[in-house]
């Protein structure tokens, strides 16, 4: 039987971002998530994975973080524990306008397009996010 | 000036090629790009947020980006962002070239 848990001790690194990403879309990918449902997945992870190292890490790339996925029968849950500033990003922000050409911005609205279920919890020395893809 | 771009672009390869790219585009003064995405598999917003960069200088001097094939993925990212109707998609460098 495949293993449903997946657990990744990763750095802060950016080129830690591609190995961790492609390992959990096979991941998915072996748990019979779809194409769209595992590109959903990688693109989702990269982007938390990016927002982590350069706003609660603020760049440092020798800091830890802590992935863990578990792949259940209606939905895929992917945690990333980090102890970094613990800041809460703005949520109710909205996308920027296109046509006002602004660089940047882009992941958090990913992330709240794509899955199904997005929360930051804090922690005492962090932070902990739980990011749910549903199958469908 | 036309570029072809290869590999997957992610926040490890996108500082280094937002340096370049600038740098090509002040040096040469170019008022069009037209980058060749067929060679490339995925990008993530740090990418995206370089060509529109990119975009945002060449239109001040009245220049436009073109984006070639772009793959499925990449596709998929620009409409995410709403970027579609901004960037100049097309499938072939020639028509790249012709905008």
């Amino acid at each position: 039987m495949i293993a449903a848990e997946l657990h990744l001790d990763l750095q802060s690194d950016p080129a830690a971002i591609a190995p961790a990403r492609r390992t959990v879309e096979e991941f998915a990918a072996r748990h019979d998530f779809g194409e769209r449902a595992v590109a959903d997945i990688g693109l989702c992870l990269n982007e938390a994975l990016a927002n982590i190292i350069r706003h609660a890490y603020e760049g440092r790339t020798d800091r830890p973080i802590a992935l863990h996925c578990h792949a259940g029968d209606d939905a895929l849950t992917v945690t990333l524990r980090d102890w970094g500033n613990g800041r809460l990003p703005d949520l109710r922000r909205q996308p920027p306008d296109p046509t006002a050409l602004h660089p940047g911005g882009l992941g958090l609205p990913c992330l709240k397009q794509l899955l199904d279920s997005l929360e930051f919890l804090p922690q005492p020395d962090g932070m902990l996010l739980k990011m749910i893809r549903r199958r469908r | 000036m036309v570029l072809s771009l290869h590999g997957e672009i992610d926040l490890h390869g996108s500082p280094d090629l937002r340096t370049d790219l600038l740098a090509l585009l002040q040096q040469t003064g170019s008022k069009k790009l037209v980058l060749n995405l067929s060679k490339v598999p995925y990008v993530d917003s740090s990418a995206i947020a370089i060509m529109v960069e990119c975009l945002q200088r060449l239109r001040k001097i009245g220049g436009k980006l073109c984006l070639v094939d772009p793959q499925p993925r990449v596709k998929g990212l620009i409409e995410i962002a709403r970027l579609n109707t901004l960037f100049n998609v097309v499938g072939t460098e020639a028509e790249a070239l012709a905008v």
